[in-house]
C-alpha cells in the first residue's frame, strides 16, 4: 500500500527563521564590481609595407594603449614609440631608417603630426628577401620577413591594343584583353587597367587618370552606365602564376564620353596612356588585406572578426609589393581629343 | 554425419519452441490502458501492479500497459499514480485468453475514502535509467515565474541544464551548444521554441501533461542532436463536459475550451497572446517592443479500449517592431501538425505511428539601418516515424522502430562584404532502432542500437552512423541502485551566428558545411541513486562527454577559398547531485552541478560561454493549508567565461594603400581581447518566492498567484557593453500576479 503521508511539520521553517535567512541574503546581496579589462598587455605595433613605386620606405611603430574610458576613439595620446632603432636586413646589407614626422591628413582624432621611420632613397628589388627589425628600449625587438615578388611579365592581346587605340569604332561589348605571368612569389594580386589624360584647367595642363571597372552591379548586360560599378579586388594568384584581365570596351566609351562631353565639356582634352598596371603581394601582405576585408569571400558566413599578423615580437603586419606596368601610348588622333 | 546432425538440431528447435509456445498456451496476458475517469485522459508511468505476487508494469508515456503470461488464476490488480485514487480490480485468467482490463482513475479532487497515493509518479522510469527528467504540468506550475508560468524556464532547475541569463530560456546540458537540444512537441520538432527574446518558450505549460528530459545518454528512438531530449508529450481535453479557462498575468492573457465532440473523443483549443510590451521592458530593462500569440489545438479520439487516435496542432508568432527606423523589426514563426495513433495489432505487439510536419521562418527587416542587413530563414521538416514495443516475458521488452524525414533549410542573408547568400539544403534523414530491456536478477539491461540509415547509405562511416546505445542498472543495497549508461550522437545540422553572441535574436540553421562530418559525441554516465528515508531521495550522477566532432570557426581562414568552419573536438566533465524530499506538508528539492566544458579549436582549447563551473538550485514547496502552496526557490551558479580587454591599437585597413600613402592612415581602434574565455564574470545567485492559493467559488475554480522574483533585488550581471562601457543587469526584483478562473 502506498501511502506516504507523515507529519512533517517539523521540517517547515520558523517564520522568524526564514526571515533572518532573507535578510542575511539581503545583506548578501551586492552590486558586484565589474569592469571586462585586465591590465594593458603591452606591445610594439608594427607597420611596414616595402614597394617598388616609390624611392621612400616608412615603418610606423607605435604602441598599443588602453583608453581611460569605453571609446577608445576618445584616446587622444600619442601612440608613436620615438626610441626605436629600425633596420632593414638583406642578405649582409643593414639600412637604418631615420625618424621622420609627417603632417597627418585626418585630424579628426589626434592633431599631432605622424612620427615614423623612413628609409631614403631606397627602392627594394625584384625578387629579393627583407628582414624589417625595430629595437625598442622599452619593448624589445619586434621583426617580420618580407620577400619582394619578382617582376611579372605583362602582355596586351593584338585586339585589345586595336581597341585602344579608337574605342569607338569597336562593339561596347568587345573585351580589352591583357595577360600577365605573375611571379611565384606573388600570393595575391590586383590587375587594373587606367586611362591617363592631360586636361587644361586654366592656364595648366594638369594630368589625371580614372580607372576602369570591371562591371557594374546593375543586371542589364548591355548598361554600361557609370553607377554602380565594381572595380577589379585583390586575388588569390594561381599556382601556376598566369593570370588574364578583361575590361570591356563600353566602359571605356563611357568613360570617354563622359569626360569629354560631361566632365570636362569646355576644357581641352588630350588623352595620353592606357595603362595596365599589376600590383604584386606578397604573403603578409595578402593575408593581412584578407583578413581585415572579411576574407573577400563572397560565399562567407563568418560574422566574427579575427585579426592577422605575422610580426614576432609584436602586432601590425610587415609586407611588400610590387608595382608594375605596361603603358599604351593613345594615337593623336583618340576620339575625344581636344587640343 | 553433418546432416543428421543438423537435422537433430533443427528437430530439438522445433521441439523447444512447440514447447515455449504450449507453455504459453498455459499462461495469459493483461493488457490495457490507464485513464483519468473524469476527462478520460490517459496517465502515462501508472503503477499497475497484480497484488500479492511481484508482478506488475507501468504504463507507457501513453498509458498502455501489459503483464505477461500470468498463469491461470484470480488476482487483484491494482493501479495507481499520484494524484488519483488508488483502484483495484479482480480479474480470473484462463488459459491462452488475453484480457483487456482498463483502469479509470479518479483524481483526488474527487471526494473519496480510498486510498490516496503520493508516492512519485514517475519513479520506475527515473530509476532505471541515467540522465532522465520527468517533470509534470504540477512540477511546473510550482515554480516561481518571472510574469507567467514557462515550461523551459522551470527546466532550468534540472541538475546539468545552464542558462546564461534571467531572460532567456534558451539553456545548455552538460556542455552542449544551444542547437544540441532536440525539442519535441508530440512529436513534432521545434526548431526555435522561444517567445520574446527567449523570456519565454512557446510551451504552454497548460497544454503540456508530462515532459521527458533526457539530459544524457537518452535511448535508441532519440537522435539527431549532440546534448539533449526535451520530449513534450501533451495532455488530452476532457471528454466528459465542456470547460473553459481564462488567464491573465502582466504579460498575456490566455483563453482555453474543451470538451466532448464525437462519441469516446474530446479535443482543447489553447490559445494565448501578449498584453503590453511594458513587462517585456521591465524585465529586459530596455524599451523593446516584443509581441507574441501561440495556439495549441488537440483532437483525441479512442474508437476502442488501446486504439487511440491524436490530432496535435501548435501555431506560434512573434514579432519584435521597433518604433526606430534605423533599428531592424524581427519576426517570426512556429508552425506544427501531428496526426498520431496508437494500436495492439497482435498480442503483445504495441505499435504507435505518427505523421508530423514542422515549420519555423524568421525574418529580419533593416529598414533604413545602413550597418544591419536584412536576412530570413526558415526550416520545413516532415517525417513519419513507427516504433513497436514487443512484450515478450515479465522482465523483457523489446522496442523497434523507424522514422523517414525530410528537413529543407534555407538561410538567405548579406555576408560581411555585402554579398547577398541564399543557403538552401534539403536533405533526407532515415533512422531505425532496435532496443531490448532485461531483467536478470537484480541487474536490469537497457541495451540497443539507433542508426543513421540515410548517412549510410551515403558512404558515411558504419562507426559513427551505427550508434550503440547502453544502460546498466544495479540494485546494489536495499534502495540504491548503481547505474552505468552509454551512448553515441550524431548531428548534421547546426545554428550559424556569432557564438559569443549574447541574445540571438535570429537563429538561422544550416546544415554542416560539406566539407565536415557530422558533429559528433561519445556520453559516458555513471551513477548511483536511492533512497535516504522514505520520502528523500538522492540520485549522484557523474559524466564524461565526448565531441569527437564540432563544427569550429576556421581560425586560418586567408584565402576566399578556405572554408568558414574546421573540425573542432571538446570535452564536458561534470558530477550532479540531486535531492529530493516529498511529503504532504512540504517537498524539498536540491540539485547541485559541477562541470567543466572544453572546445579544441584545432589547439585553441577554451571555455565556452556557457561553461559554468558550480551550480545550485534550491527549492522548498510547502503546502500551508488546501489550495494554498508557497514556494522559495534560491539559484547560484558560478560567473560564465568571458575575454577580458586587454589593450587596443590602431589597424590599418589599407583601404587606400595599395598602391598609396598606407604610413598616413590613422587606423580605426581594433580592441585587443586576452586568452579566450580565460576570465570570469562574477557569480550569479537570485532568490524568488511564489504563492499560490485555489478556491471554489460559485462553481468556478479560481486560482491566484503572486511571483515576487529576485526577492534581495541581487544585481546580476548579464553583459557589459565595451564599446560604451554600459553595465547591463539581469531581472531586478519582480512582482507579478496572475488570475485563473476556470469553469
Amino acid at each position: 500500500m502506498n501511502t506516504h503521508q507523515i507529519q512533517t511539520s517539523a521540517l517547515i521553517p520558523k517564520p522568524s527563521i526564514v526571515a533572518a535567512c532573507v535578510m542575511l541574503l539581503g545583506f548578501l546581496s551586492c552590486d558586484q564590481p565589474f569592469d571586462p579589462r585586465a591590465a594593458l598587455d603591452q606591445q610594439m605595433v608594427l607597420y611596414a609595407l616595402l614597394s617598388n613605386d616609390r624611392e621612400a620606405q616608412y615603418v610606423r611603430v607605435e604602441q598599443n594603449y588602453m583608453p581611460q574610458g569605453a571609446d577608445p576613439n576618445q584616446d587622444t595620446s600619442n601612440t608613436a614609440l620615438p626610441d626605436v632603432i629600425v633596420t632593414l636586413k638583406e642578405s649582409a646589407r643593414l639600412y637604418r631608417f631615420r625618424d621622420t614626422v609627417l603632417s597627418r591628413p585626418d585630424t579628426s582624432r589626434y592633431r599631432s603630426p605622424m612620427q615614423m621611420y623612413v628609409l631614403s632613397p631606397f627602392i627594394p628589388e625584384h625578387g629579393k628577401a627583407y628582414d624589417v627589425l625595430a629595437q625598442s628600449r622599452s619593448f624589445g625587438m619586434a621583426y617580420a620577413s618580407v620577400v619582394i615578388p619578382t617582376a611579372p611579365t605583362l602582355d596586351i592581346a593584338v585586339s585589345a591594343s586595336g581597341i585602344l587605340q579608337n574605342p569607338i569604332s569597336h562593339g561596347p561589348r568587345e573585351l580589352v584583353q591583357f595577360s600577365a605571368q605573375l611571379s611565384l612569389l606573388a600570393k595575391g594580386y590586383i590587375a587594373r587597367l587606367y586611362l591617363y589624360y592631360d586636361v587644361l584647367k586654366g592656364s595648366e595642363w594638369v594630368e589625371e587618370r580614372i580607372e576602369l571597372p570591371l562591371g557594374t552591379w546593375k543586371t542589364d548586360p548591355n548598361n554600361f552606365g557609370l553607377d554602380m560599378l565594381y572595380y577589379p579586388q585583390m586575388t588569390a594568384s594561381p599556382a601556376t602564376g598566369l593570370i588574364g584581365a578583361n575590361f570591356t570596351n563600353g566602359f571605356l566609351q563611357s568613360i570617354i564620353k563622359q569626360l569629354t562631353t560631361v566632365q570636362y565639356l569646355n576644357n581641352k582634352i588630350v588623352y595620353k596612356w592606357a595603362v595596365f598596371a599589376v600590383l604584386q603581394a606578397d604573403q603578409n601582405l595578402f593575408d593581412y588585406y584578407t583578413s581585415i576585408q572579411e576574407y573577400r569571400d563572397p560565399r562567407s558566413i563568418r560574422l566574427d572578426e579575427p585579426t592577422y599578423s605575422k610580426v614576432n615580437g609584436g602586432l601590425g603586419f610587415a609586407g611588400a609589393y610590387t608595382l608594375d606596368s605596361l603603358l599604351v601610348v593613345l594615337p593623336e588622333n583618340f576620339p575625344g581629343n581636344r587640343q | 554425419m553433418r546432416m543428421r546432425h543438423s537435422h537433430r538440431a533443427a528437430l530439438l528447435s522445433l521441439f523447444l519452441l512447440l514447447g515455449l509456445c504450449m507453455l504459453d498456451a498455459q499462461t495469459s496476458d493483461i493488457y490495457g490502458v490507464v485513464s483519468d475517469s473524469v476527462t478520460k485522459q490517459r496517465i502515462p508511468f501508472a503503477n499497475v501492479t497484480v497484488i500479492s505476487t511481484n508482478r506488475g508494469a507501468a504504463s507507457n508515456n501513453v498509458g498502455f500497459y501489459l503483464i505477461p503470461k500470468l498463469p491461470p488464476g484470480t488476482y487483484e490488480l491494482s493501479a495507481s499514480v499520484i494524484g488519483f485514487v488508488r483502484v483495484v480490480k479482480s480479474v480470473t485468467v484462463r488459459p491462452g485468453q488475453s484480457i483487456e482490463m482498463n483502469f479509470l482513475l479518479p483524481p483526488t479532487t474527487i471526494e473519496s475514502k480510498e486510498v490516496l497515493v503520493s508516492g512519485t509518479r514517475k519513479s520506475l522510469e527515473l530509476e532505471r535509467s541515467t540522465s532522465v527528467h520527468v517533470l509534470e504540468k504540477q512540477d511546473i506550475k510550482m515554480i516561481p515565474v518571472t510574469a507567467q508560468q514557462d515550461l523551459l524556464q522551470a527546466l532550468k532547475i534540472l541538475p546539468g541544464i545552464v542558462s546564461t541569463s534571467d531572460v532567456s530560456s534558451r539553456f545548455y546540458v552538460r556542455g552542449g551548444a544551444g542547437d544540441q537540444n532536440l525539442f519535441l512537441f508530440d512529436g513534432i520538432r521545434i526548431y526555435n521554441p522561444f517567445h520574446a527574446l527567449g523570456i519565454f518558450s512557446v510551451f504552454n505549460p497548460n497544454v503540456v501533461d508530462n515532459v521527458e528530459v533526457y539530459t544524457g545518454a537518452f535511448p535508441p528512438g532519440f537522435g539527431g542532436r549532440l546534448s539533449s531530449v526535451v520530449n513534450i508529450m501533451t495532455r488530452d481535453g476532457r471528454a466528459d463536459r465542456i470547460s473553459a479557462r481564462a488567464n491573465v498575468n502582466l504579460l498575456s492573457m490566455e483563453a482555453e475550451v474543451e470538451g466532448p465532440a464525437i462519441e469516446n473523443s474530446s479535443w482543447f483549443l489553447d490559445v494565448r497572446r501578449s498584453l503590453s510590451s511594458q513587462t517585456f521592458n521591465r524585465i529586459v530593462g530596455e524599451d523593446i517592443p516584443v509581441s507574441f500569440f501561440d495556439g495549441t489545438f488537440k483532437m483525441s479520439l479512442q474508437p476502442s479500449g488501446v486504439q487511440k487516435f491524436n490530432l496535435t496542432i501548435l501555431s506560434s508568432g512573434d514579432n519584435l517592431l521597433s518604433r526606430d527606423p534605423d533599428q531592424p523589426d524581427y519576426s517570426w514563426r512556429n508552425a506544427g501538425i501531428s496526426i498520431s495513433g496508437t494500436d495492439l495489432p497482435t498480442d503483445r505487439l504495441f505499435v504507435q505511428w505518427q505523421v508530423y510536419g514542422s515549420s519555423y521562418s524568421a525574418t529580419r527587416d533593416s529598414k533604413i539601418s545602413t550597418t544591419i542587413t536584412p536576412a530570413s530563414t526558415s526550416v520545413k521538416h516532415y517525417g513519419i516515424r513507427t516504433s513497436a514495443t514487443v512484450y515478450t516475458g515479465p522482465k523483457d521488452l523489446y522496442y523497434f522502430g523507424f522514422e523517414f524525414a525530410s528537413p529543407a533549410l534555407d538561410y538567405s542573408f548579406f555576408n560581411r562584404i555585402g554579398t547577398q547568400q541564399d543557403i538552401q539544403s534539403t536533405f533526407f534523414e532515415a533512422s531505425a532502432w532496435a532496443r531490448y530491456q532485461a531483467d536478470i536478477g537484480d541487474l536490469q539491461i537497457d541495451a540497443g542500437v539507433h542508426a543513421e540509415l540515410a548517412p549510410l547509405l551515403e558512404g558515411g562511416q558504419a562507426w559513427r552512423e551505427i550508434q550503440p546505445r547502453l544502460n546498466l542498472n544495479y540494485l546494489a543495497i536495499g534502495t540504491w541502485r548503481v547505474k552505468a549508461s552509454y551512448g553515441r550522437f550524431t548531428q548534421r545540422m547546426l545554428t550559424v551566428g556569432n557564438e559569443d553572441d549574447i541574445i540571438s535574436i535570429f537563429d538561422a540553421w544550416i546544415k554542416v558545411p560539406s566539407n565536415l562530418p557530422p558533429e559528433q559525441a561519445d556520453h559516458y554516465v555513471l551513477g548511483v541513486s536511492g533512497y535516504l528515508t522514505e520520502e528523500t531521495s538522492l540520485s549522484l550522477e557523474g559524466y564524461h562527454k565526448h565531441y569527437g566532432s564540432l563544427v569550429v570557426f576556421n581560425q586560418d581562414k586567408i584565402l576566399p577559398s578556405d572554408p568558414d568552419y574546421v573540425q573542432g573536438k571538446g570535452n564536458s566533465d561534470g558530477v550532479e547531485l540531486m535531492l529530493r524530499s516529498r511529503s504532504s506538508v512540504i517537498d524539498l528539492y536540491g540539485a547541485y552541478s559541477l562541470s567543466w566544458v572544453k572546445i579544441d579549436n584545432e589547439g585553441l582549447v577554451y571555455y565556452p560561454r556557457y561553461d559554468r563551473r558550480h551550480h545550485i538550485n534550491l527549492m522548498a514547496i510547502a503546502h500551508l493549508v488546501k489550495g494554498l502552496n508557497a514556494t522559495l526557490k534560491w539559484e547560484f551558479g558560478s560567473g560564465f567565461p568571458f575575454s577580458e580587454t586587454v589593450g587596443y591599437f590602431n589597424r590599418l585597413t589599407l583601404d587606400n594603400g595599395l598602391p598609396g600613402r598606407f604610413e598616413l592612415e590613422t587606423g580605426p581602434p581594433y580592441m585587443m581581447l586576452g586568452e579566450k574565455n580565460a576570465a570570469r564574470l562574477p557569480g550569479y545567485h537570485r532568490l524568488d518566492a511564489s504563492v499560490s492559493y485555489e478556491l471554489n467559488l460559485a462553481g468556478f475554480e479560481i486560482a491566484v498567484g503572486a511571483d515576487l522574483l529576485n526577492l534581495y533585488d541581487q544585481k546580476n550581471i548579464f553583459y557589459f557593453d565595451r564599446t560604451t562601457g554600459q553595465r547591463v543587469n539581469m531581472l531586478p526584483f519582480f512582482p507579478s500576479v496572475t488570475l485563473t478562473v476556470k469553469r
